[in-house]
C-alpha cells in the first residue's frame, strides 16, 4: 500500500516541494489501512473505462466511452450541454448501473458496486450544484468527509459488506459512539486537524466561517467546502464536476491554482468543466464528449484547435455561410457601449423587449442586467456557452421565474410578473428545452393542448389539418403517442403544437440539441419557414454557426451577462465569438 | 366462497374510487394526500345524514355528498398545498395529515362518534346466478362506481380540462408554456378525486349499512395500498389494484376470521413498497417516481438554551414538582414524561436521520407488550423486562423497517405507517401470545428494595430518570462521528453516499435506536397502566409522536420534551377541553407546518 502512495507521488512530482509538507497521507498511519485488498498496482491506471454505454430512455447517454487515468494526471471531458459527460461520471461513482462495459479501479473491477463501495476505495466526487450538507457546519461537512477514515470509530471492517454480520460492524460503531474510548477520542482530534489543513487550503475563504452552517455559504464557498470535503477523503481519484460553475473569474483563477496544488500532490483527477482555459491550463489530456461519444481525445493543445471539437460547440458551418472569417466590424459591439442604435433600428417594431432584467436561483445571480429586444418579423438568437444563461432569459420571457429587477415587455405592455397563461393569450407560444412534448398523450393531442387557450374550436381543427400538411410525418402518426416518436418528429411536434396558438411571437429553447444533421437541417428549414409566415422567433441556441445561419441578429451571453450582440453575420464573423465559447486563446 | 368473491369485487370497487383519487393527486401534485381517507368519511357521514336525517332521496343525497367532498378537496388543496409550494416536500404530506385529523375530529364532533345506521332500502339478496347470491344494492354500488370511473376516464381523455390534467401531470412546466393554468388544474384534481371518495363512502356505508366517522383511517390505508399495488400515478392500475385488494381482502377473512382485514391491507401495502414500489404494472428495476428528495425542514439556527436555563428547569421538574406538586399533577406529569421519552425514540430517525416515521406505535407497542408479557407470564422483575423490552422493541424495529430503507420523502412515511399498523395488527391477531383484543390485565407495578413504586410521585421520578437517560443517549449519539452520519443522510443521501455512507446499515441503525426508546416508554406505559389492549396504539399515537418533535423541533432533544408537555400535559390540565384536543393538534401541526415549520426550538 505504501508503496503504491510513493509511486503514485513520484509519478505526480512535477514541482519542488519537499515530501511530507503537501503529500495527501500526511497523517501517517492512514494509509495503511485505507484499504485493505486492493491490489498493488504499481503505475497502472487508476481509472480505466472500457465501452461504457449507458442508455435513458431511447437514447444512449453514453455510447461506447473508454478512457482512462493514470496516477497523478489531470484529465479533462469537455463537450457540449446534454453530451453525457455527468452521466460518465455517476456511472464511475457508482450512482448509476451502466447498461454495457466495464470499469476499474486500482485494477479492480468495479462496475455496478453501489456508490458507498466505491467511495470506500478512495474515489471521492463533487456535484455539478454544489451538494453540501446545507444544515450541517462547514466542519463537520468535512469531517463527513473523513468518514471512511475513520477506523477507531467504525471496527470490524471487514465484516461491513457481509449480510447479518455487517450488525456487529454497525453495533460496535453505535456502542463506541456511546462510550467513545480514548482511541476514538485520538481519532477525533486527529480528524480535526485533517479539517483544518484540507479547509486551510482555502485560506481566509473557509477558514472564518468554519462553525457556519453550510447553507448560509456563498455559491462559490460551498464548492470550496465540497471540494475540501472530497479531498478529506484522501482520494486515490478525485472526480470534480464543474468545480468553477457559477464563480466569477477570481474565483475561478482561485480554483485553477488550487488545482495546480493538487496535482503537484500528486492526485488523479477526472475533471468536468467548461472553461476551457482552466482545461487547457491543467489538463494533461483532454476527452471531447458530444452525443455519449467521445469524438476527440489528446492533449489539451492538440483538442483545443481540432475542428471537431469546435465543430461540437459551435456548430457545423452551413453552406450558406461565408467560410472565411472577416474582421469585426462596426456593427458589433461589445455590450453596454451604445443601447440607443439598436432601440432605434429601424426594423424593430419591437415584439417583446427585456430591461435590465437580473435574475437569481437563492443566491446565485443567474442574469445581470440583460437587455434585448426581438422585432416583429425578426429571427433573433441568444447564444451563450453552458450555464451561460440562456435557458434563465427565456423562463424570463416566458414568465416561469420572476426577474428580481427589471422588466418585460410584449409590444407596449409591460408584463413583468403576469403569469404565463395571460403572456400565451397575448400571442407567446414556447418550444421548450429538450424536446418536452407530453410524452403519454398523443400526437394530436399534444397539438390540442398547443391551441388550449384557443376559444375558436372549429379554427382550431382546420388548424390541426394544416399542421398536418406542413409536418406531414405528424399526420401519419396522429394516434401514436408522443414518447415513442423519435427525436426529430418529437422536435416537428413541440414547433407544431407551437404554431397551434397561432402566436405572433414563437420562443425556442435549442431547437437543435440532440438532433442528427439532417434533422438539424429540417429543424433550420421548419424555422426559417415559421418566420415567412410573419412570425417573431426568439431562439435560444448552444450552436451558434446554425443559429446564425437563419437568424436576422443575435446577442451572446457569457456568466449572465450580454457581451456581443449584433447582425446575425457579422457575428458569425466575430472570432470574440469564439472566445465566448471556448475561452480566450491561450497565450504563445 | 363465491359470496366472498361478489364481496370482494363490491368492496374492491369502492378501493378503487380512493384510489384512483389518491393516484390522481399524486400525478398532478407530486403528493401523496394524508387527509383522503378522512374525505371518504365525510362523504360516508354526509351522505347518511341527508339520506336518514333529512330523508333526500339517494340521488339527491349522492349529488349533495359529491358537492360538499368536491368542495372540501378545493379545500384541501388550498389550505395544505397552495401556500407551501415552495417549502420542503414534507410539509404539504404533514399538512393532508393534520387536515385529515381535523376533518376526522370535526366529523365526530358534528355526527357525534357512535357507529350510525344507515339503509339504503335497497334489496340485498334478490337475485342468484348459480350459487353466487346477490341484490339490488350490490348492483347499485357496481354500477355508480364503474359509472363514476368511466366518467372520469372519459373525462380525461376527450376533454380540453381533462387534457390540460394530464398534461399538468407529466409535465407541469411545459403545460404552463401551453396557458395552462396549472394551480387551477391542481384544484380541479383535488375536487374529482375528493369527489370519488365521497361517493365511494356513501357506497360502503350503504354495503354495510352502518357508518361511523372514524372509518376514514381504514379506507384511506385500503386507497394507498390499492393505489401502490397499481402503481402511484396509473389510474387504470388504480382500478385493478382496488380490486385486487378487495378480492384478497375477502378471500382472507373468508378463511382467517373478520380480524385478519386490516392486517391483509397492511402487509400487502407494506410489501408492494418493499419489492415493488412501482406498482405491480411498473418496472421494478428503475428507481420509484420520488416526490421528494432531502426530507428535511427549515432552516435556521436551533435556539439555544443557555445551561443555567436548563439547569433551572431540571430544578423545576426533579425538585419542585415533586415536593410539592399534588398527586393530579404528578400523574399528568408521569404521563408526560412518557410521551417525552416517545418523543425522543423519533429524535434520531426522523430529526436526526430525517425518516420520518408515522409507525412508530408500532414499536411503542411491542415495547409495552414485552414488557407487560414478561412479568405477568414469566415473572419477570420489571427492572430486568424494562430494558429487554426497549431491546425487543430495537431488534424487531430494525428487521420491520426493511422495507422502508430503499425509500425515500412520502413513501418512508407511508411504509412505516404501514409497518406500525401492521405491528399493531399481528398483536390483534396472535391471541395465543398476546390475548389479542382483550389485552393484558394486572401488570404490576415496579418494585425497589421491596417497596413497591406506584404513588404518581415515585412513578414521575422512575419515568424521569429514564427519559434523562434517553436524553443523555441521544445526545451522546448526535454529537458523534456517527449523529454526522445520519445527518448528512437526512441533508442530502447522494452526497453521503459518495462519502461512503452506506444508506441501508445506518437507516436501520437509527430506528432501532428510536425502537429501542420507543419500547422503553411502551414498557413505562404498560407498568403506570397496568393494563394495556391493541386499541392503545391507533395510528393516532404515532401521529401525536411526531407532532411532539415537529412542534418542539425536529432532532431537538429539549424541544421535544417541551412538545409533549404542551400536547399531553396541557390538554389533561385542561380536561373540560378534552373534546377538542385532537382537533387543536390537527390545527395545532397546520399552523407549524405553515409558519414555524423548524418547530419551537428549532432544528438541532
Amino acid at each position: 500500500m505504501t508503496t503504491l502512495q510513493s509511486e503514485k507521488r513520484r509519478d505526480g512530482e512535477t514541482e519542488g516541494r519537499t515530501v511530507g509538507e503537501t503529500v495527501p497521507n500526511g497523517l501517517s498511519g492512514y494509509s495503511a489501512v485505507a484499504s485493505p485488498g486492493v491490489p498493488a498496482i504499481g503505475t497502472g491506471p487508476v481509472l480505466e473505462v472500457r465501452n461504457l454505454s449507458k442508455r435513458f430512455g431511447g437514447v444512449w447517454a453514453v455510447d461506447d466511452v473508454s478512457l482512462s487515468v493514470l496516477p497523478g494526471q489531470t484529465v479533462s471531458i469537455i463537450g457540449p450541454n446534454g453530451s453525457g459527460k455527468t452521466t460518465l461520471f455517476n456511472l464511475i461513482s457508482g450512482h448509476l448501473r451502466p447498461d454495457d462495459g466495464e470499469v476499474f479501479l486500482l485494477g479492480r473491477r468495479t462496475t455496478g458496486h453501489p456508490a458507498e463501495r466505491i467511495a470506500e476505495l478512495g474515489v471521492a466526487r463533487t456535484f455539478q450544484n454544489g451538494r453540501v450538507f446545507g444544515n450541517m457546519t462547514v466542519r463537520e461537512n468535512v469531517l463527513v468527509g473523513l468518514h471512511t477514515r475513520s477506523h477507531a470509530a467504525r471496527p470490524f471492517a471487514r465484516l461491513r459488506h457481509v449480510p447479518i454480520l455487517r450488525w456487529l460492524s454497525l453495533l460496535a460503531e453505535l456502542i463506541l459512539a456511546l462510550v467513545r474510548p480514548p482511541r476514538v477520542q485520538q481519532e477525533e482530534a486527529a480528524h480535526e486537524s485533517e479539517v483544518d489543513r484540507q479547509l486551510g487550503r482555502f485560506g481566509e475563504r473557509l477558514m472564518p466561517r468554519k462553525e457556519h452552517l453550510a447553507f448560509s455559504l456563498s455559491y462559490a464557498n460551498r464548492r470550496r467546502t465540497e471540494i475540501a470535503r472530497a479531498l478529506a477523503m484522501e482520494p486515490r481519484l478525485l472526480l470534480l464536476d464543474e468545480p468553477t460553475a457559477g464563480m466569477n473569474p477570481t474565483e475561478t483563477a482561485e480554483v485553477l491554482d488550487q488545482i495546480r496544488v493538487l496535482r503537484a500532490e500528486g492526485y488523479s483527477i477526472l475533471l468536468i468543466e467548461h472553461k476551457l482555459d482552466l482545461v487547457m491550463a491543467l489538463s494533461d489530456h483532454v476527452v471531447v464528449l458530444d452525443q455519449g461519444k467521445v469524438i476527440a481525445e489528446g492533449p489539451p493543445a492538440q483538442v483545443r484547435t481540432d475542428e471537431r471539437v469546435i465543430e461540437a460547440y459551435l456548430g457545423r458551418s452551413r453552406e450558406t455561410l461565408p467560410a472565411t472569417p472577416a474582421a469585426p466590424t462596426p456593427r458589433i459591439r461589445p455590450n453596454g457601449t451604445d443601447e440607443r442604435s439598436e432601440t432605434a433600428s429601424p426594423s424593430s417594431t419591437s415584439k417583446l423587449r427585456l430591461e435590465h432584467v437580473n435574475a437569481f436561483y437563492g443566491p446565485v445571480q443567474a442574469l445581470s442586467g440583460i437587455s434585448l429586444q426581438v422585432g416583429k418579423g425578426e429571427i433573433v438568437s441568444l447564444l451563450g456557452g453552458n450555464a451561460s444563461g440562456k435557458s434563465t432569459t427565456m423562463k424570463v420571457i416566458l414568465g416561469l421565474i420572476t426577474p428580481r429587477s427589471g422588466r418585460v415587455f410584449m409590444g407596449v405592455e409591460d408584463v413583468t410578473g403576469r403569469p404565463t397563461a395571460e403572456r400565451v393569450r397575448r400571442g407567446l407560444a414556447s418550444v421548450p428545452e429538450a424536446r418536452r412534448i407530453f410524452p403519454e398523450m398523443t400526437v394530436e393531442e399534444n397539438l390540442l393542448m398547443g391551441a388550449f387557450l384557443r376559444g375558436d374550436r372549429a379554427a382550431a381543427r382546420e388548424d390541426l389539418d394544416r399542421m398536418y400538411t406542413l409536418f406531414p410525418r405528424l399526420g401519419e402518426r396522429r394516434r401514436q403517442h408522443g414518447g415513442t416518436m423519435s427525436g426529430g418528429e418529437q422536435q416537428m411536434l413541440a414547433m407544431a403544437s407551437a404554431l397551434m396558438s397561432r402566436p405572433q411571437g414563437i420562443c425556442m429553447d435549442e431547437p437543435t440539441m440532440g438532433l442528427a444533421p439532417i434533422l438539424v437541417e429540417q429543424v433550420l428549414e421548419t424555422i426559417s419557414a415559421i418566420n415567412r409566415e410573419g412570425v417573431s422567433v426568439f431562439m435560444v441556441e448552444q450552436n451558434a454557426t446554425l443559429a446564425l445561419s437563419i437568424a436576422h441578429r443575435g446577442y451572446v451571453l457569457q456568466n449572465g451577462s450580454i457581451v456581443l450582440s449584433g447582425r446575425a453575420a457579422d457575428l458569425l464573423a466575430d472570432p470574440a465569438i469564439q472566445e465566448a465559447y471556448l475561452g480566450q486563446r491561450a497565450a504563445p | 366462497m363465491q359470496d366472498a368473491l361478489v364481496a370482494g369485487i363490491i368492496t374492491g370497487n369502492t378501493y378503487a374510487l380512493i384510489a384512483v383519487g389518491i393516484s390522481l393527486i399524486f400525478g398532478v401534485a407530486d403528493l401523496i394526500n394524508f387527509a383522503h381517507g378522512s374525505v371518504f368519511a365525510i362523504g360516508a357521514m354526509v351522505g347518511w345524514w341527508l339520506v336518514a336525517k333529512q330523508s333526500w332521496p339517494l340521488w339527491a343525497a349522492m349529488v349533495g355528498v359529491v358537492l360538499v367532498t368536491a368542495a372540501l378537496g378545493l379545500a384541501i388543496e388550498r389550505v395544505a398545498l397552495r401556500p407551501l409550494v415552495n417549502a420542503p416536500p414534507i410539509a404539504p404530506l404533514l399538512s393532508t395529515v393534520a387536515i385529515g385529523l381535523i376533518l376526522d375530529r370535526s366529523s365526530e364532533l358534528i355526527f357525534s362518534p357512535e357507529t350510525q345506521r344507515f339503509s339504503s332500502k335497497l334489496d340485498t339478496n334478490n337475485f342468484s346466478i348459480g350459487q353466487m347470491r346477490f341484490g339490488t344494492l350490490d348492483l347499485t354500488i357496481l354500477g355508480v362506481s364503474l359509472g363514476s370511473v368511466a366518467a372520469l376516464w372519459f373525462f380525461l381523455a376527450r376533454a380540453r380540462l381533462g387534457r390540460a390534467l394530464r398534461a399538468t401531470a407529466q409535465d407541469r412546466d411545459a403545460a404552463r408554456q401551453m396557458g395552462v393554468n396549472v394551480g387551477a388544474i391542481q384544484g380541479l384534481a383535488f375536487a374529482i378525486a375528493s369527489a370519488l371518495a365521497g361517493i365511494g363512502g356513501v357506497l360502503v356505508g350503504m354495503y354495510y349499512s352502518n357508518v361511523q366517522p372514524s372509518i376514514g383511517f381504514n379506507a384511506g390505508i385500503a386507497g394507498f395500498t390499492a393505489a401502490m399495488l397499481g402503481g402511484l400515478g396509473n389510474l387504470p392500475g388504480a382500478v385493478v389494484g382496488g380490486l385486487l385488494l378487495g378480492i384478497a381482502e375477502s378471500l382472507g377473512v373468508t378463511w382467517f376470521g373478520g380480524s385478519t382485514r386490516q392486517l391483509i391491507s397492511f402487509a400487502v401495502l407494506v410489501g408492494v413498497l418493499w419489492l415493488r414500489p412501482n406498482g405491480l404494472f411498473g418496472s421494478s428495476r428503475i428507481a420509484p417516481r420520488e416526490p421528494l428528495t432531502g426530507t428535511f425542514f427549515g432552516r435556521g439556527a436551533a435556539v439555544r438554551l443557555q445551561h443555567w436555563q436548563v439547569a433551572i428547569l431540571g430544578v423545576l421538574a426533579a425538585i419542585v414538582l415533586p415536593l410539592w406538586g399534588n398527586g393530579y399533577h404528578l400523574q399528568t406529569a408521569g404521563i408526560v414524561v412518557i410521551f417525552a421519552i416517545l418523543g425522543l425514540s423519533l429524535t434520531l430517525p426522523s430529526g436526526t436521520a430525517g425518516q420520518v416515521s408515522l409507525g412508530q406505535a408500532g414499536f411503542f407497542a411491542i415495547g409495552a407488550y414485552a414488557s407487560a408479557l414478561l412479568t405477568t407470564e414469566h415473572g419477570w422483575s420489571f427492572w430486568l423486562a424494562l430494558p429487554v423490552a426497549g431491546l425487543i422493541a430495537a431488534v424487531l424495529g430494525g428487521v420491520a423497517v426493511a422495507p422502508a430503507l430503499g425509500l425515500r420523502g412520502h413513501y418512508v412515511a407511508i411504509a412505516t405507517l404501514g409497518i406500525g399498523a401492521m405491528v399493531v395488527a399481528v398483536i390483534l391477531n396472535w391471541e395465543s401470545l398476546t390475548h389479542g383484543p382483550l389485552g393484558v390485565f394486572g401488570i404490576p407495578a415496579p418494585e425497589l428494595f421491596g417497596r413497591s413504586i406506584f404513588s404518581a410521585r415515585d412513578y414521575y421520578l422512575l419515568a424521569g430518570a429514564v427519559l434523562v437517560l434517553c436524553l443523555v443517549l441521544n445526545w451522546r449519539l448526535q454529537r458523534s462521528q456517527l449523529g454526522r452520519v445520519w445527518r448528512s443522510i437526512r441533508e442530502d443521501e447522494v452526497a453521503a453516499r459518495s462519502m461512503g455512507v452506506g444508506l441501508a446499515g445506518y437507516k436501520s441503525l437509527a430506528f432501532a435506536v428510536g425502537a429501542f426508546v420507543a419500547g422503553l416508554a411502551g414498557s413505562l406505559l404498560a407498568h403506570q397502566y397496568s393494563f394495556i389492549s391493541p386499541e392503545v396504539f391507533g395510528f393516532q399515537i404515532s401521529l401525536l409522536a411526531l407532532t411532539i418533535v415537529v412542534l418542539g423541533g425536529m432532532s431537538n432533544n429539549l424541544g421535544t420534551i417541551l412538545g409533549a408537555a404542551i400536547l399531553v400535559g396541557a390538554p389533561e390540565l385542561f380536561r373540560p377541553l378534552e373534546d377538542y384536543r385532537i382537533l387543536a393538534y390537527g390545527l395545532l401541526l397546520l399552523v407549524l407546518v405553515r409558519f414555524r415549520p423548524q418547530g419551537l426550538l428549532g432544528v438541532q
